[in-house]
């Protein structure tokens, strides 16, 4: 271990959870519930409830906790929250938007991302002013802020919401629970294809800096409810350019219908002083095909927790990932994939690239029940250190209980190719050229899996700045 | 051209070149031969600039300029080119890619404009037409999964392209059918001209047949211990390095 007394999250010894930080949640808890919708905050009630008690009786996690080894986020134990309220100024996005990267060919770039629909949230809370839906063609589908789905479509939230996540054992999931106010719901019905994009867009509005002793919490909470046969694209693009010290803890829940095909990216391009502490949980019904693309640039720390369960026969995920670390960020993937039943697929392709002192996590479960003979599982992480402080830890988690299956994993974690390097420099290539061509070769093929045009630009751009 | 100095070099702490000196005019054709060990190709890789042996003593001037203060990009920008004895391979970097890059460092640094995908593609598919070359090579990643022949073929490929000043080759016959052999060969034999020193380090004497050098020299423990023409070769294939080394071993 890499044991830095001036990175921003020292690794103290682990200390066990004090009274502190309950009190600090407790408080935040209060605030986020001031409902005035007494129906809605009733069948909320029992879950917030729930999942306060968990997140109160843990407390902040500690580098004693196994799937929190690597990733100390002591810190949050002392800090004091309050609800971002997103009052301080409108956070202008449209330097943002979908296929708009950078300065490189805009007009192309949203021509390549076909006809999008905007979801924007500031500081956690839904922006009509900021969001374009113009494009969005139903289908019969249902695309709704959450903050409005709690009342309007009760039924189906009452019946999903928080299944997927379980007891309390996502410290932060539990947090989402007890406090969040907004996010989105989706429902898309039998056999709907639906030809707009969702892009869901996460900004955060700046007021942290109007009070420097209190962190901006936000809890976004999506439901995604794709039904048979249905198909899907969704974009969750985390991007707040906003100063100050944010905890962005989000939580989505994807369901996906027999023979559904869910097309999910996640993007983080948060400025440096962001927390970032996702959990997304997946379900997948008999032939249907997930695919998940996680791309995180941004941030102080961005840790992700996934967990996707195979529960019907036929299908299949794909799990990619790309993390681009500078400075002292920290990157830490959890991924679960959980085989229930036979003749399921699992892919998974997770690449980091780190620079300066950045750190790297990959902890990789793939379980296989007794009865999910014939799953066919491959799993791989790589990583590039491009410095002699980066630091990634990374650990493949096999747990196979069917006795016929295919199950592969691999990790690697290298520095630049001396040979290759020398190589490329002999034909004249010049050193900092050279260093950018091995680390896209590198990066390249997760880049081309994700498999659509905006995505792979988001993740080319993050690439093309590890040495500017 | 090229001067090389009582040129001493270390690897890991020991000592592969002691003292050699040799000169490369331009127009001629030079080739180095002796036993494995002796230091062949320790020397073609410190004048690419190969950043793991140390030059403890010596020089190596290449046209006037001091080549060992040179980085590896800065000795390819003043017309040094390296046939690797190894081509390394490069997963993920294409071809084309690589090679127009390589073409546009060099000229931008000789301050001459950039070529363009259309006079590049142009440029390429003339050479490749040289060593016998399938199209399909430029899009496939650099020497990743190519057979021995077709790295080779690469590299002499990029030679071609790239119009060194001074082009070393790394034992580029090593391992050739003969097929491959007369089109490597036919590729340096192509750019021979009054301006264009090579260096061709070699075990064999055979692509001497096909590369007919002007010079002969043979090194032995990290001197040139014998200076020939080509005849020296044929001599060499016939007799072996006993001699050489029996000679050196007295301190003749």
């Amino acid at each position: 271990m890499n044991d830095r007394s001036d990175a921003t999250l020292t690794r103290e010894r682990p200390m066990s959870y004090d009274a502190r930080s309950a009190r600090n949640t407790s408080t935040v808890t209060k605030d986020a519930t001031l409902s005035t919708d007494t129906a809605t905050k009733d069948w909320t009630n029992d879950l917030r409830a729930r999942h306060r008690d968990a997140f109160e009786t843990q407390g902040v996690p500690t580098t004693k906790n196994e799937e929190w080894k690597y990733t100390n986020v002591r810190a949050i134990r002392d800090w004091e929250f309050k609800t971002a309220t997103g009052a301080v100024g409108v956070p202008s996005v449209s330097p943002f938007l979908l296929g708009n990267v950078g300065d490189s060919a805009a007009g192309d770039a949203d021509t390549n991302a076909g006809k999008v629909a905007r979801l924007v949230f500031v500081d956690g809370q839904f922006a009509p002013n900021l969001s374009d839906l113009s494009a969005w063609t139903d289908n019969g589908a249902r695309l709704a802020p959450m903050s409005e789905a709690l009342t309007t479509d009760r039924d189906e939230l009452e019946s999903r919401l928080g299944t997927l996540q379980g007891d309390g054992s996502y410290p932060f999931a539990s947090l989402n629970a007890a406090n969040f106010t907004d996010g989105v719901y989706l429902h898309v019905p039998k056999n709907a294809d639906v030809e707009t994009n969702i892009h869901i867009v996460h900004t955060a509005s700046g007021s942290a800096t109007t009070n420097n002793a209190a962190v901006n919490l936000s809890c976004p909470r999506s439901l995604f409810v794709i039904e048979e046969g249905a198909r899907v694209r969704i974009i969750e693009d985390y991007q707040a350019h906003a100063e100050g010290n944010y905890l962005v803890a989000p939580v989505t829940e994807v369901f996906v219908g027999a023979n559904a095909q869910v097309e999910h990216f996640k993007v983080n391009r948060d400025s440096g002083s962001v927390h970032h502490i996702a959990a997304t949980f997946a379900r997948l019904d008999r032939d249907s095909h997930f695919h998940t693309n996680n791309i995180s640039r941004g941030g102080k720390l961005v840790r992700n927790d996934l967990r996707v369960v195979l529960s019907g026969s036929g299908c299949e995920c794909v799990l990619n990932g790309l993390n681009v670390g500078h400075d002292q960020q920290l990157m830490d993937d959890h991924t679960e994939i959980v085989h229930e039943v036979a003749h399921c697929a699992s892919r998974e392709f997770y690449k980091s690239i780190l620079d300066d002192e950045a750190q790297g996590v990959f902890n990789g479960k793939v379980h296989v029940v007794q009865d999910a003979q014939k799953t066919d599982g491959i799993q791989s992480n790589n990583a590039l250190i491009l410095s002699d402080k980066a630091l990634m830890n990374t650990k493949p988690q096999l747990e196979i209980f069917a006795d016929d299956v295919r199950c592969t994993h691999g990790a690697t974690i290298g520095q630049l190719d001396e040979a290759a390097f020398f190589y490329l420099r002999s034909r004249g290539i010049p050193r900092r050229e050279a260093t950018k061509i091995l680390v896209q070769a590198f990066a390249g093929d997760v880049i081309e899996r994700m498999n659509y045009a905006p995505m792979e630009a988001i993740a080319q751009e993050a690439v093309s700045k590890v040495l500017s | 051209m090229l001067e090389i100095r009582n040129l001493h070099v270390e690897a890991d702490g020991n000592k592969i070149l002691n003292g050699l000196d040799l000169t490369v005019k331009a127009g001629d054709v030079h080739a180095i031969m002796g036993p494995n060990g002796s230091g062949k190709s320790t020397l073609a890789h410190v004048i690419a600039g190969r950043e793991e042996y140390e030059v403890t003593d010596g020089s190596i001037t290449f046209m006037g300029k001091d080549l060992l203060e040179m980085e590896p990009e800065e000795r390819a920008h003043a017309g040094v080119f390296l046939a690797f004895q190894y081509p390394v391979e490069i997963p993920g970097v294409n071809n084309t890619y690589f090679l127009k890059a390589a073409v546009n460092s060099v000229r931008k640094e000789q301050g001459l404009d950039e070529l363009d995908a259309v006079d590049f593609l142009k440029l390429v598919k003339e050479k490749l037409k040289v060593l016998h070359m399938e199209e399909s090579l430029l899009n496939r990643p650099v020497n990743d999964g190519f057979s021995g022949g077709e790295k080779k073929r690469n590299e002499i490929f990029q030679m071609a392209v790239l119009e060194p000043k001074l082009a070393i080759l790394d034992e580029t016959d090593s391992g050739l059918d003969i097929d491959a052999l007369k089109d490597v060969a036919n590729g340096v034999n192509a750019l021979r001209d009054e301006g264009r020193g090579f260096l061709v380090v070699t075990h064999y004497q055979r692509l001497l047949n096909y590369i007919v050098p002007d010079f002969v020299h043979v090194l032995y423990k990290g001197k040139i211990a014998r200076s020939g023409g080509k005849e020296l070769a044929l001599e060499l294939e016939e007799k072996g390095y006993s001699e050489i080394e029996e000679a050196a071993l007295s301190g003749k």
